[in-house]
């Protein structure tokens, strides 16, 4: 491993030797990233970083050893501006602010290097402008340096989630409750994303050049700081990594891989959900770019990576991306929606109500999409659980499900089904009729039940007759019991006598 | 009956179960079911205004936080060697909601002399399904007959209590619909907390610095100014009329010129309010004595208060 730092060193060692001639080499790039983690690890952190997450930033001198700007610790100081010098110095200059922005700033104090701070700020805005005028040429070796910056600035230790530090039960704490971190630097990370972003929906930039920077590695880095709890930096992770999805085929796969590997992650590891709805607006327009019919492998990762999110308790944070995911599979390819209605039924919550109206109101939109040759497939375990619903003691779940009836197509879909339908929630109306505490449940019910009535008068005095039938027995079966147990009381006491 | 009668069975199982609800463990579904059915048999005697003796200790809101309603017992006594008048609002929000209310049925079973306990607005069917009584039932028994049990109950608990007829004790407030004490006494308090009238209104009314009736924030029940109080009081020949319902950051709070007081009984309300806690006593010469108290040290529940872990500063 040494050896191979060092020759690697001494690849780049040349390369930056002739940093302005020779742009073809295509080891560059993976040579770097090897030798900055290479040397993050045995190089400690320039003195001049105080903060925190400095450790991950290191510019390491080594890493650009021959040319005099780069021997040192960057110093944020005032440098002429990109359009007043000629073109041919450009490049160094532009290569000099992206080296010199590398540099942390302190912001746990604003009276700690005001003046710095304001440096980097205004450069790496002049460094935004630059790269969306059309005058700024960027040839590789810039290329390689922003990069270099960007990484240096994005890619650091997060902090812990907040019941990581206080040994709270994360149940305990609805997320959706908690105030989020906020990144102190925001001022500056920000505009570090904006030129990331600029960056990549450049038309100038090339991704066949790009992909040497913009590769695997820091793909992944990007993808590990959707666990950012700031929702800023986050919105601008969701932009960028979705406009590299769109802008390196080449990547496609890996990125939808390495976000399935981060549900999995989540699903069997961590339960750490910070990003995953960030994550699932990107697949939600992925998947609505699949051609039709779809892959074996997009249906296994619905099955495998998609569908088991709903078994979270954290469902709620991501649950509106979750389910617009999964119901553009079923407009995809209608053949899905047995898949994903017999997945649904599977990750039933059984004790969270909340939840459980989440998952109504999905299944109203998957259900909203599904044709009469899939519902029928699944009919009889779907109805069984929404008969369930329509008794559930608590109002909204009850309610929810009554609702249900309130769409046409499902209403649709129902009226074919009815034979086997009415037998099955027949009984559930009748006792929300006699006996739930709620009346908007009882006004419901009773719409619903005369809807049936007015389907099929037949069929519906049919399963009335089948529900007293039922009743009755009940009835009796009870009496019964009550008088073997008389009977066995009465035994007993006169063996006792 | 006094407290401290004869032990029979019954008394010797329910202190079983009161010492085991000290320690925060539920009781069984069935335990619940048969301490509640003989529950309901003595609060259906209460009156809708059930006259309470000095000297009582008067608490407010308790939402589940069960770790620090044994630390009001600790500090204002135990029951039976302290008389309790709690108004309301045992359940909800904290994660003890079944351990507190249980706990607190229990004692009225065993004690029923000793102990009285008002409705808040969350001991209600509706209010407990989407502020956690119900979730949490679930979550203990599997399903949600214990819910169905207690919110059953919660229709037999008194509305309001009268303290040696001069402090009338209740969960929220007054209502334009009642003049005296005898309107209170003449309706059928066993249903569900209605939407709107009179028993809404005990249940969810706030005072206010405005003169007269105002429309609450809260969507039900009204708020009232220090005119309504004083004539109130003038009318039903009271002193002062104590009630909870709202979160005051001393633990109580005057309003109207003391003829109101709030008495909150959950500190650091929702495990992050960083409120205190109080508890009123009123000694058998009717003096008034506030107690505060701070949170409970446990395990088990966040301490919410946000901060960053030194080592990022």
């Amino acid at each position: 491993m040494f050896n191979k730092i060092i020759k690697l060193g001494q690849k780049k060692f040349n390369k930056s030797d002739q940093h302005h001639q020779d742009n073809n080499n295509n080891n560059n790039n993976t040579s770097t990233n090897t030798v900055v983690r290479g040397s993050r690890t045995t190089t400690p952190a320039p003195s001049s970083v105080s903060n925190g997450e400095s450790q991950t930033t290191a510019q390491s001198p080594s890493q650009t050893p021959n040319h005099p700007m780069f021997t040192t610790t960057p110093i944020l100081e005032v440098l002429p501006l990109l359009k007043d010098v000629s073109s041919s110095d450009r490049p160094l200059l532009f290569m000099k602010k992206a080296h010199m922005c590398s540099c942390h700033c302190d912001f746990s104090d604003t009276l700690i290097m005001p003046r710095e701070k304001e440096i980097k700020r205004q450069t790496l805005l002049e460094l935004v402008d630059f790269l969306h005028s059309s005058s700024g040429k960027v040839n590789e070796t810039m290329q390689s340096e922003l990069i270099r910056m960007v990484s240096a600035n994005i890619f650091r230790c997060l902090p812990p989630a907040y019941h990581e530090n206080t040994g709270a039960p994360p149940e305990g704490n609805d997320p959706e409750e908690e105030e989020p971190y906020l990144e102190p630097w925001w001022p500056h990370l920000q505009l570090v994303y904006e030129l990331l972003l600029r960056y990549v929906v450049s038309s100038e930039i090339e991704p066949k050049t790009a992909k040497k920077f913009i590769n695997h590695t820091f793909v992944s880095r990007l993808l590990d700081l959707f666990d950012s709890e700031d929702p800023r930096e986050r919105e601008y992770l969701k932009t960028v990594l979705h406009r590299i999805y769109g802008k390196f085929i080449f990547h496609r796969p890996f990125i939808r891989c390495s976000i399935y590997n981060i549900f999995y992650k989540f699903l069997y590891e961590t339960e750490r959900c910070i990003g995953i709805g960030e994550l699932l607006e990107i697949l939600g327009s992925v998947i609505n770019g699949f051609t039709v019919p779809m892959r074996e492998e997009h249906r296994l990762y619905l099955v495998k990576a998609i569908l088991p999110l709903h078994k979270s308790k954290g469902i709620s944070i991501y649950h509106q991306q979750l389910a617009y995911c999964v119901t553009q599979f079923v407009e995809k390819d209608y053949k899905l929606a047995d898949t994903v209605i017999r997945g649904l039924l599977k990750f039933w919550p059984l004790t969270n109500c909340q939840k459980e109206v989440l998952f109504l109101g999905e299944l109203e939109e998957v259900l909203d999409a599904t044709e009469p040759s899939e519902f029928q497939q699944c009919v009889v375990p779907l109805f069984t659980q929404i008969g369930k619903c329509l008794n559930s003691a608590h109002f909204q779940v009850a309610e929810r499900a009554l609702f249900l009836w309130n769409n046409e197509h499902i209403v649709g879909l129902i009226a074919q089904n009815k034979d086997v339908i009415f037998p099955i929630i027949f009984e559930a109306l009748e006792r929300n009729m006699k006996g739930h505490w709620n009346q908007a449940v009882h006004g419901l019910s009773e719409n619903v039940r005369r809807m049936f009535l007015e389907m099929d008068t037949e069929l519906f005095e049919e399963c009335e007759k089948q529900y007293l039938e039922n009743e009755a027995k009940a009835c009796e079966l009870l009496e019964q019991r009550e008088l073997t147990w008389k009977r066995l009381e009465e035994a007993a006491s006169l063996a006792a006598n | 009956m006094g407290a401290n009668s004869i032990p029979t069975d019954a008394t010797i199982d329910l202190d079983e179960q009161i010492s085991q609800l000290m320690q925060c463990k539920p009781l069984s579904e069935q335990q619940v079911r048969a301490l509640c059915e003989k529950a309901k048999e003595i609060l259906m005697d209460e009156s809708n205004v059930q006259p309470v003796k000095s000297p009582v200790t008067i608490c407010g809101d308790i939402h589940g936080q069960f770790h620090d309603l044994a630390e009001l017992f600790r500090i204002g006594g135990m029951c039976p060697d302290t008389n309790y008048l709690f108004m309301g609002d045992y359940v909800d929000r904290g994660y003890y909601s079944v351990e507190t209310v249980t706990l607190l049925v229990a004692l009225k079973m065993r004690y029923p002399q000793r102990i009285t306990i008002l409705r808040g607005n969350h001991e209600s069917r509706q209010i407990t399904q989407v502020y956690g009584f119900y979730d949490e039932c679930l979550r203990k028994y599997g399903n949600a007959n214990v819910w169905k049990i207690f919110t059953d109950l919660f229709d037999y608990f008194p509305l309001t209590a009268l303290v040696e007829s001069e402090i009338f004790c209740l969960h929220g407030g007054l209502s334009p619909s009642i003049e005296t004490l005898d309107n209170i006494r003449n309706f059928d308090r066993v249903q569900e907390v209605p939407h709107e009238g009179p028993m809404c209104d005990l249940l969810w009314s706030d005072p206010d610095d405005r003169c007269g009736w105002g429309i609450s924030p809260r969507g039900a029940g009204y708020t009232f100014g220090q005119d309504i109080s004083e004539q109130f009081n003038h009318t039903n020949n009271l002193k002062l009329i104590a009630r909870a319902h709202q979160l005051v950051m001393d633990g109580y709070n005057w309003a109207h010129e003391q003829k109101v007081v709030t008495i909150f009984s959950a500190p650091n309300y929702c495990y992050r309010c960083g409120n205190m806690a109080s508890i009123l006593e009123v000694d058998d010469c009717r003096n008034h004595t506030f107690i505060q108290f701070e949170p409970a040290p446990r395990r088990g529940e966040p301490d919410v208060t946000r901060r960053t872990p030194d080592y990022f500063l």
